[in-house]
Order: structure tokens, then C-alpha cells, then sequence
């Protein structure tokens, strides 16, 4: 009885908020779709990098497509990313490569029953 | 009154001395200097190489490197076209094996952190890049069998069956890798040492500007433009120089009427098909880590006719330069970029090539800085 009490006033004082972690960068999107977050690990020249993407929606996001490039160069990455649902919600990317400094656009895609929502997002690579 | 003329001399010098050598860098440019180092990288293990590190197989390594054994009929070494005195290539355009070869003698400094191999990246480990001349018929032309016959009968027979095991009781193709493996375990103790542009670097990442400001002015106007307009840095990055993936350059790929060096997107073929990568049978490395990039790795038509960005590490020391080694020296390589043939790259394929219209000045400002980068000693 307690602990439930305890979980509703953290939910109603935004403890537990969505994004989970707070520095995530909000992926831009049309809006009617649901808000979206993603968490990177700090982008390396040519080296693995993986992220999470959270939607804070009761929607059930049943699959998530990734991609990246860099529109000045007209090219995307040279790998394919791993993407695997952790949570309801939430989702691991692993193996993102950026090989080249500058801006990159980030391409995600998220299908909930038969709707996509596109997202996008700017990343500086230094 | 001649005193009074020196004195006043002195008093100009010291007047004069501070603006002529002092850091041309702006802030962000340091910043983005500091990011081409520190230099040398931390010596690391290939786990995929149960030999890698090991003192008596790169001693075995280093010695099956120089010899001819290695070739089918006993007339080529490695050295032969990595010669140790010229920086490990040839001096050669294209390389010349018991047949003359496609592509320009790579050199073999620092290989320990790239993550593919050979000018067009068809393996990914040294030991497999290792594997490609020995059986490749125009260069070393063994078979896996005639290489095991030829170890089993040398001198190094019984070193090889304390490091693995009887070559006697074991497949021919394990002999081939393991032969392979102590050549790469040779070769990963190939280290380019520090330059001056390295002390540059690091002076300035210590903030001592007493020593960074004996980096030579043309050299540092030679990296300004490396890091800006030259936009060299797009491909050239970090401390190796180089983002170790596939560009097209605007070198030509027709070797001869009906018959072009594809690159990547032949070498993406052949890594499909290869039983030695990091995701094979071959590797040493249960947990295949590393592996992720060869199966991972996109298959792209744009890929056509692209190479490996080579390091800047004592690249003044190997040329000619280019895949095909059509570039006689350093100038002829800026002269390329600086009035690169637009119509010679692909129509749909990355946009990071244009003119740069450099003055002879500028060129001349940009080539000191890149000779920056190979006045070491190597393995110091």
C-alpha cells in the first residue's frame, strides 16, 4: 500500500519521467507523433557507437529502422546497425559508425501497427 | 655610434622574434589538432591471433618474412617488394610479384589499429591480408600444401611445432594461417615514432607555447588548410590519419582496355566468401569480438571503384602514391586535389572532392606540413 503510494507520487511529481535520462536530445518529428528521445554515447570518428531510443507514448512501437548521413557529402554509413527492442518503448542501436567529421542527420523510422512515424535528428561529429 | 646601431638592432630583434614564430592556430584549430593524437597509440593484442605479442613468433615471423621460402619457387621474399629499407614498399608504381601487380606496395607501419586491410579491404586482420600474397599466384604462388612442404623441409620446422604444432599432423590451409599469423605478429611491432608535428601536438595540449611555437610557421599554415579549406581531415582523421574507410579519390580504375580494379566493391565480394575473418573458423578469439564490422559492413554500388584512405604516417618516406601508384611525389598528389577532374568521380557518389584552387604558396605551405608527419624515427 505504501510502496504503491510511494510509485504514484513519484509518477505524479515527473520522477519517473520520460525521457529516463534527462541530456537525451528530443528527435524531431511531425507532430502528431508521439515524442521520442535518443541517448548516444559521445560520436567517435570510425568507432562502434550504440544508443537508446525512448518514446514516452502508451502507443506500442513494434519495430524501429536506423540510419544516419551526412547531407553536405551525400553519403550514409558504411555498416548496418543492430536494433533490438530492450523495453516497451524503449529501444538498443549498436554499431553506429560515423567515418567522417561534420554534421550528420540521424533517420529513425518507427512502426506502430500499420502507422510510421519519422524522426529525425542532427549530430555534430568533431 | 656602432654600438648604438647594435643596440638598437638587438632591440628590433626582440620586437620582431616574438611575431615570427608564434601559434597561427585559432582555438578551434588547436582543438582540432589535438584530436590527431597522442602519438604512439598503446601497443594492443590482436585476440584473433593466438600468437599476436608473443617473442618467439614474431622472432619466427620477422624471419619467414625474409625469406624466399615463402614464394613457390624460392625467389621472393615479403621483403622483396616490403623492403624494411624503403619503409616496407618498392619504390615501385605497381607492385611487381612473379607477375606485375594491380596496385602500388602498401607500406606496413602501424597496422595493428586498422580495421581493414589492402588497399581495397577484402580481410580484416593482418594474418588474412597475410594469407592473400602466398597464395596469390602472381606474387608468392604457393598452394596451402606446397607452403607446408616447404616449412616442414626449412629450418624453422621445429620453431613452427613449439609455437602450434607438427605441421606433419595438421590440415595444410592451418599451416597457411598459422605461417600467416606469425608474419602478422611480426608486423604489428612496425611502429612510425614521433614527428615533429607529434611534439607540435603535444606542446600544445600541455599548453607549453614555448615549445609549440618551434613548429615551423609554413607547417602550421600547412595544417591550417589540412584542417579547413584543403578539407583533407574529411577522410585524413585522427591519430593515424586516416578514418580507415573507402573513398573515391578520382584516380582512374581502368587498369588496361576491358579490365578495372573494381576496389571495395570486389574486395566486399571476396570478404563475403573468405574463410578468414574475424567471423570465420581461423580467428583465436572464441568471443569473435571485432567481428561485428564484417558482418555488418553495407554492400553499396558507390563502393565501385573505391580504396582505403591511406595513413599520413611517413608517407613522404613510400611513394609513389595512389592505389596504383600513378602519383610520382607529394606535389603531384596536392597538384591532383588541388585540380581534381570532376568528371572522373562518381555522378552519384559522396560529394566531399572539388578544385581547391590552392596557390602555389599554399601547396607549397601544405606539403611542409604533411612532411611534418615523417620526420621520426620509426620505433621511437
Amino acid at each position: 500500500m505504501i510502496r504503491t503510494a510511494l510509485l504514484f507520487c513519484l509518477i505524479a511529481n515527473g520522477v519517473l519521467a520520460c525521457p529516463a535520462t534527462p541530456d537525451a536530445l528530443a528527435l524531431q518529428a511531425q507532430a502528431e507523433a508521439p515524442s521520442a528521445y535518443i541517448t548516444m554515447d559521445p560520436p567517435a570518428i570510425s568507432q562502434p557507437r550504440s544508443a537508446q531510443i525512448e518514446f514516452c507514448t502508451d502507443l506500442s512501437m513494434a519495430d524501429l529502422s536506423f540510419n544516419a548521413i551526412m547531407p553536405a557529402h551525400q553519403h550514409g554509413m558504411n555498416y548496418e546497425v543492430t536494433v533490438e527492442k530492450i523495453a516497451p518503448g524503449t529501444f538498443d542501436i549498436e554499431n553506429i559508425v560515423f567515418h567522417m567529421p561534420g554534421l550528420w542527420e540521424i533517420q529513425v523510422e518507427a512502426i506502430s501497427g500499420s502507422t510510421s512515424f519519422p524522426y529525425t535528428a542532427e549530430v555534430m561529429v568533431e | 655610434m656602432s654600438r648604438l646601431f647594435a643596440l638598437a638592432l638587438a632591440a628590433l630583434w626582440m620586437l620582431v622574434a616574438p611575431l615570427s614564430a608564434e601559434i597561427l592556430l585559432t582555438p578551434k584549430e588547436i582543438t582540432q589538432t589535438l584530436r590527431h593524437g597522442p602519438w604512439p597509440p598503446q601497443p594492443t593484442i590482436d585476440p584473433s591471433n593466438r600468437v599476436s605479442g608473443n617473442p618467439q613468433a614474431i622472432a619466427l615471423g620477422q624471419q619467414l618474412f625474409n625469406d624466399p621460402i615463402l614464394s613457390i619457387d624460392g625467389t621472393l621474399s615479403c621483403a622483396a617488394c616490403h623492403d624494411p629499407a624503403r619503409d616496407f614498399t618498392d619504390g615501385r608504381a605497381r607492385a611487381m610479384g612473379r607477375d606485375l601487380q594491380d596496385r602500388n606496395t602498401l607500406s606496413l607501419w602501424n597496422l595493428g589499429r586498422h580495421r581493414w586491410f589492402g588497399w581495397a579491404g577484402d580481410t580484416d586482420t593482418i594474418w588474412a591480408q597475410s594469407i592473400t600474397p602466398l597464395l596469390n599466384a602472381g606474387e608468392m604462388g604457393h598452394s596451402h600444401e606446397t607452403l607446408q612442404h616447404a616449412l616442414r623441409n626449412s629450418r624453422y620446422a621445429t620453431e613452427y611445432t613449439q609455437l602450434f604444432s607438427d605441421p606433419a599432423q595438421e590440415p595444410a590451409q592451418q599451416t597457411t594461417v598459422n605461417i600467416a599469423k606469425t608474419l602478422a605478429a611480426f608486423q604489428e611491432t612496425l611502429h612510425s615514432g614521433i614527428t615533429s608535428f607529434d611534439r607540435f601536438r603535444d606542446a600544445l595540449a600541455k599548453g607549453d607555447m614555448n615549445h609549440a611555437v618551434k613548429y615551423p610557421a609554413a607547417a602550421q599554415r600547412g595544417l591550417q588548410i589540412f584542417l579547413g579549406h584543403g578539407r583533407c581531415v574529411f577522410c585524413h582523421s585522427g591519430p593515424a590519419f586516416t578514418n580507415g574507410e573507402f573513398h573515391d579519390a578520382g584516380i582512374p580504375y581502368f587498369l588496361e582496355p576491358g579490365r578495372v580494379d573494381q576496389g571495395r566493391f570486389a574486395a566486399l565480394n571476396a570478404l563475403k566468401d573468405s574463410p578468414y575473418t574475424l567471423d570465420g573458423a581461423f580467428t583465436d578469439d572464441q568471443k569473435k569480438s571485432g567481428a561485428w564490422a564484417v558482418r555488418n559492413v553495407r554492400f553499396q554500388h558507390l563502393d565501385f571503384g573505391t580504396f582505403r584512405t591511406p595513413s599520413l604516417r611517413r608517407a613522404a618516406q613510400t611513394a609513389p602514391y595512389m592505389h596504383n601508384g600513378s602519383l610520382p611525389d607529394l606535389r603531384a598528389v596536392l597538384d591532383h586535389y588541388n585540380a581534381i577532374n570532376m568528371e572522373r568521380l562518381h555522378t552519384d557518389g559522396e560529394a566531399i572532392l572539388r578544385p581547391l584552387n590552392l596557390s602555389d604558396t599554399e601547396l607549397s605551405d601544405l606539403e611542409t606540413f604533411l612532411r611534418t608527419l615523417s620526420d621520426d624515427t620509426p620505433g621511437g
